[in-house]
């Protein structure tokens, strides 16, 4: 039992010691790679939140279109209290925002079951900076699911850029060019009826009010395009709709712009080279409102 | 509660250190731990489950002492008929019932008959077709007079619930597993680091490389109108290579975690696709499963029809392959699946040679020219997965069709993409295994860059909860 309890000791201090130079590189490739573009003391124009259906959103695009600063938080795997959290998260940092655009419908906005409570957070390794620490933690495995955009090879390669943020391996100049064309998912997971689970109308309500006590101008709600073949999915396809602009707020209806499924990779994810047509529309209509006077 | 959840993790060392610690020093308490801990493992799933599992371990061991002790044949044989309808009367009622109602009334219809649906919403037992056939197969032995019953319930409830096989297998005998219960373990410190090392291979083989092509193939399976024939056979390929990574990681698990025990499992799966032959092919895959329906289907068959010759033997290898069909799914594209293999074993019984028996004998060494041969049995095991793996027969014939009618395009986005690299690593690291790399004496400084690589791979790479082991549907 001694020497099993020794090599298991040797063997446990083998595995800390790797998964914290692991650590040490996810964390050093990642806060290169902006976390969302989070910097200090900065004053932007727009906020994007959302989810991996928001991601693909390219801010420096955006931004070179409309000439207006953006930011986009958007993460895969992101539900709203992630949103909440790396919102805070910016303005601990001093920064401001004019507006915000939030991503929300059946599935962002529902109560799902596996949804209710946040997914790991953790991975804000600018905290990590913050806090000095070289501690052998798990975030590793964090940054290695919740920032599936940066693979182990961009880190096994110290790749930096903040489109990894986004999908986007290419640099902006070259975005014409398609990336790979991944077929069609039929993910049967995703036809599940969220249309009719509780719509999380008063935490948009909360976050409007923690919004306007930083400053925000206005919360704008959107939602991203989908497959008509899943919205037929969902029993009440309106509901959602309804409820937020009941409650006056402006949304941005993107759900049925594309029809084609070769537009998408599956039920809910328009592919990485569509985006790009996305982005545009995007801009037109959501980032066209006139610039509020700073002082 | 699943190998791969934070439950397990807490689970496994606690029952580790009281068995060892605390009960190591008697039999009775370390098979009494072993026994309370399999009750928590399994009522974790769902507790009610635990008194179909209770009842089927106590008719079982009951039945058995009956037979033992009955001195009348007519006795014997109508114990052995209790036991042997009461677990194939659970295994039909929950797993089957459903299946031949909806085919009866199928029947009805193409007939031109109306029935009226009486299908019941029955809950699937988890894994009710394994520990029903440990059951079968201690009571079936007895009969035979091949074992005497145990006079120790702990140890007979044990053998049935044993936590790491009752799942998913291996489909143990009470002639390998009992003897170990009826010993007290020692500690083996090179038995217990063999087996972590198992267990973690057999982590990396569920949660890297069974877990990434499940998504492919959900992905070709699940749109395989769109594709042409070329993606279709990778369709094919990618779940070869899922459901061994998923089904053999799991085995491998089962049987890693089973030596932190003490206790040595059946050899579930011995290099499948290195087989040369179909007959190979089933001497190397889920061993245990081939290995009961050879003693318990085949053989009895067998020997009833052996006057008809040739022709009786393929139907008892007919038979045999449509229990095993039957076995794994309640749907007829699993008892297709089924047929299809008895009929591949058409050459073999016909040849001049004939046929001895369901699996070869002799193991023959694997040489350089059998490439071809292996190749064309892992095809012909792909012809067979789509059958397995499509989600109805229709789907099964369609998916068929595409492949034979289609012009043979690859998708670039199939060829190019990365998670290729898990097909010749299968291989690659059955072949390395094949050599004894998992059982000899290594230093410590290669345990540890073992164990820090493949976990780190696991944990960048894995996918967590997202894919359930395939064989918990059985």
């Amino acid at each position: 039992m001694r020497i099993f309890v020794m090599k298991l000791f040797f063997v446990a201090v083998g595995i800390g010691i790797t998964l914290s130079l692991l650590d040490i590189c996810y964390t050093w490739v990642i806060s290169e790679t902006p976390l969302h573009g989070i910097r200090k003391n900065e004053h932007v124009d727009y906020l994007i939140a959302g989810d991996s259906r928001t991601n693909p959103l390219l801010p420096e695009y955006l931004c070179q279109i409309t000439g207006k600063k953006v930011i986009n938080i958007g993460e895969p795997g992101y539900v709203l209290d992630d949103n909440i959290k790396v919102l805070k998260y910016f303005f601990e940092m001093g920064n401001k925002v004019d507006r915000v655009l939030l991503q929300v419908d059946w599935k962002f906005g529902a109560r799902h079951p596996e949804d209710v409570e946040s997914k790991e957070w953790r991975y804000l390794p600018n905290l990590i900076r913050k806090e000095g620490l070289l501690t052998p933690r798990i975030p590793f495995v964090f940054y290695a699911k919740n920032n599936r955009n940066i693979k182990p090879m961009h880190i096994v390669k110290f790749t930096k850029t903040a489109l990894l943020r986004h999908g986007q391996t290419e640099p902006l100049d070259t975005m014409s060019v398609i990336n790979s064309h991944r077929p069609f998912l039929h993910n049967e997971k995703l036809r599940e009826d969220y249309s009719t689970m509780e719509f999380r109308m008063k935490d948009i309500i909360a976050l409007d009010t923690f919004l306007k006590r930083q400053g925000v101008r206005e919360l704008i709600l959107f939602s991203t395009p989908y497959l008509p073949e899943w919205i037929s999915t969902q029993s009440d396809s309106a509901s959602y709709k309804s409820k937020v602009r009941g409650a006056g707020y402006r949304l941005h209806d993107f759900s049925t712009v594309y029809r084609d499924t070769t537009w998408f990779k599956d039920y809910l994810h328009v592919t990485n080279s569509r985006y790009l047509a996305f982005c545009r529309l995007f801009a037109t209509v959501a980032l066209s409102d006139p610039p509020i006077p700073r002082p | 509660m699943l190998f791969n959840s934070a439950s397990f993790l807490i689970f496994l060392p606690v029952v580790f250190v009281l068995y060892w610690f605390v009960c190591g020093r008697y039999v009775r308490s370390q098979n009494l731990l072993l026994l309370a801990s399999s009750y928590v493992f399994y009522g974790w799933w769902d507790w009610r489950f635990l008194f179909l599992l209770i009842f089927s371990t106590g008719l079982d061991y009951f039945t058995g002492l009956k037979i033992q002790d009955a001195k009348d044949p007519r006795w014997k044989r109508i114990w052995l008929w209790i036991s042997v309808s009461a677990n194939l009367g659970f295994l039909g009622f929950f797993k089957y019932f459903n299946f031949f109602v909806d085919s009866a009334i199928r029947l009805l219809e193409t007939l031109g008959m109306q029935a009226n649906p009486w299908s019941l919403k029955i809950l699937l037992p988890v894994g009710i077709s394994f520990y029903t056939f440990h059951g079968l197969s201690y009571v079936i032995d007895i009969y035979y007079g091949r074992i005497t019953p145990t006079r120790n319930r702990t140890d007979y409830s044990l053998f049935v619930s044993y936590f790491p096989l009752l799942v998913a297998g291996p489909i143990e005998r009470a002639t390998h597993l009992l003897p170990q219960l009826e010993k007290r373990r020692t500690f083996d410190d090179k038995l217990a680091i063999d087996g972590l090392r198992l267990a973690l291979w057999g982590f990396f083989k569920k949660l890297v490389i069974a877990d990434t092509m499940a998504v492919e193939v959900d992905r070709i399976f699940g749109g395989y109108e769109q594709y042409g024939g070329g993606n279709l056979i990778l369709g094919a390929v990618y779940f070869a290579i899922q459901v061994y990574g998923d089904f053999s990681g799991y085995t491998d698990i089962a049987r890693g975690i089973s030596r932190l025990f003490g206790i040595e499992l059946l050899l579930n799966f011995k290099f499948p696709y290195l087989s040369r032959s179909i007959p190979e092919f089933w001497g190397r895959w889920h061993i245990s499963l081939s290995s009961w329906l050879n003693d318990y289907v085949f053989t009895p068959v067998a020997l009833q029809l052996r006057d008809r010759g040739r022709n009786g033997m393929f139907i008892a290898v007919m038979t045999t392959f449509l229990v095993s069909g039957l076995w794994h799914g309640a749907a007829w594209h699993f008892v297709a699946w089924g047929g299809l293999h008895g009929l591949l074993y058409l050459p073999y019984i016909y040849r001049k040679s004939g046929l001895k028996g369901l699996v070869p004998r002799k193991e023959v060494p694997l040489r350089l020219r059998d490439i071809p041969s292996i190749l064309l049995t892992f095809m012909l095991v792909c012809v067979g997965y789509i059958l397995f793996r499509a989600q109805d027969m229709e789907v099964a014939v369609k998916y068929l069709g595409g492949i034979l009618s289609s012009p043979l395009s690859f998708d670039a986005y199939f060829l190019k993409s990365s998670f290729n690299i898990f097909i010749p690593l299968t291989f690659i690291i059955d072949l390395v295994h094949r050599k004894g790399y998992l059982t000899g004496r290594y230093s410590t400084w290669f345990l540890v860059t073992e164990f820090s690589i493949l976990t780190a791979l696991i944990l960048a790479l894995g996918n967590f909860g997202s894919v359930e082991f395939i064989y918990f549907q059985f």
